[in-house]
């Protein structure tokens, strides 16, 4: 009986040692799997804020150029800081947490104003740019 | 006692490895779970979200149409002043990218294929575009109108 | 005759290979769980993502709740449920929900309107989103 076991005991330690082995590669592979993802997805949902984020700055930006409108020209008193005006018409550089908007913002003959350009970059850690919504 | 220690001991050896076994198995079924999910996620990110960042790209005067495609309607999105467009489109169970000169005939076996969908469809409803694929719908509002913008 | 007084190996290799196993159950079934929790809710993070980018566009477009639920296939209420796959469903089958909300501050010559969305699963948001639009006075009279 114990030579039985004697002889057994070598082929059950190497299946069973076989077998954990494999499930914890399996958990190692899971985690990474996960981890992978989870950022992917984080990366995704920061970017997705980032973007309206900096579409609701040039919104608000936009309000305070028609602040600076009146009487169909600029009032140059008026003008917010990020604001300059050459030939009639508002230019403006935002910069933001790794974006850039620019917008001209014109008068539109009918005693208003409305945007000729508006163009945002986003800068992304490799350097490189994407333009997010552009109007020539 | 001996009869029962030779019944005993195998057993118990047989029980030990199929809690081993039953152990991996369980690990194997999370692990295609959480790869499944993964594959989702991107496939998500790759097709809804992914015509949508192009379409907030493309957002020009006359920079965004919709046109006839080779199975139902493609995208069609200007490359600025360069004389080409983007079109994305299905074909043959397969969401694709192609970058052609305006107005020339669809080349499918050119286009770069993005995801498998079974089905793609934008339409546009007043400046706000409804991308619909494999039934799930993103939507995109073109803030370029009619030159004016906003 | 007298026979061993010590266990050799081959006597305790079943318990000890059994404490083995218990110990890696112990690692592992939790690691395991822990993955399988991660995963789920990364890809309820991902689907509330596109749920709220999709409500931030409509929004764009026009700076209104109401209009904003229609877009999204709703009835013009300020809550929409979807299912775990994200197809719009009844509050009963809802998986995650999805809340509109929009405020106003006056500015010199029309109004801003900010829109707040977030996806909800069951009392923790998931994500949310906010999206600003200038609305000038002449705009307003025409209902953007």
């Amino acid at each position: 009986m114990k030579d039985r076991a004697s002889a057994r005991f070598p082929g059950v330690l190497i299946l069973f040692t076989v077998t954990l082995l494999c499930v914890t590669v399996l958990s190692a592979l899971c985690v990474a799997t996960v981890k992978a993802d989870r950022a992917m997805t984080e990366r995704y949902a920061d970017t997705v804020k980032e973007i309206y984020r900096c579409e609701s700055r040039g919104q608000r930006c936009l309000a305070e150029a028609d602040e600076a409108f009146e009487d169909g020209a600029w009032n140059m008193d008026r003008l917010p800081a990020w604001a300059r005006v050459e030939d009639g018409v508002l230019y403006g550089e935002i910069e933001g947490d790794g974006w850039e908007l620019c917008m001209a913002v014109a008068p539109d003959g009918e005693g208003g104003t409305e945007v000729t350009q508006w163009t945002k970059r986003a800068l992304w850690e490799e350097d490189t740019s994407l333009t997010l919504w552009q109007e020539d | 006692m001996i009869g029962q220690e030779k019944a005993t001991f195998p057993l118990l050896h047989a029980l030990l490895l199929i809690a081993a076994l039953v152990l991996t198995i369980f690990g194997a079924s999370i692990y295609g779970m959480v790869t499944g999910r993964q594959e989702e996620n991107y496939a998500l990110r790759s097709t809804l979200a992914y015509v949508q960042t192009r379409l907030a790209a493309a957002d020009r005067a006359d920079g965004v149409s919709v046109a006839e495609g080779p199975e139902g309607c493609a995208l069609v999105l200007q490359e600025g002043e360069s004389g080409y467009e983007t079109r994305i489109y299905l074909f043959e169970g397969q969401l694709r990218e192609e970058l052609s000169r305006c107005g020339s005939p669809y080349e499918p076996s050119w286009a770069n294929c993005l995801a498998p969908v079974e089905s793609f469809s934008v339409t546009e409803e007043g400046g706000l575009l409804r991308i619909d694929i494999d039934g799930r719908q993103a939507l995109a509002a073109l803030r370029t109108e009619g030159g004016r913008g906003r | 005759m007298n026979g061993r007084k010590y266990a050799s190996l081959g006597d305790l290799h079943l318990p000890l290979l059994a404490l083995i196993f218990l110990l890696c159950l112990g690692v592992l079934v939790p690691l395991f769980a822990g993955c399988w929790r991660i995963s789920r809710e990364t890809a309820e993070k991902n689907l509330a993502v596109q749920l709220c980018r999709s409500a931030a566009e409509a929004y764009a477009a026009a700076p209104e709740t109401e209009k904003v639920s229609r877009a999204l296939g709703g009835d013009g209420g300020g809550t929409l449920y979807y299912d775990s796959r994200g197809f719009l469903c009844p509050a009963e089958e809802g998986w995650l929900r999805l809340t509109l909300e929009s405020t106003e501050e006056s500015a010199a010559r029309g109004v801003v309107r900010t829109g707040h969305f977030a996806v909800w699963r069951g009392e923790s948001v998931r994500y949310s989103l906010s999206v600003s639009r200038y609305v000038p006075e002449s705009e307003r009279g025409s209902g953007a």
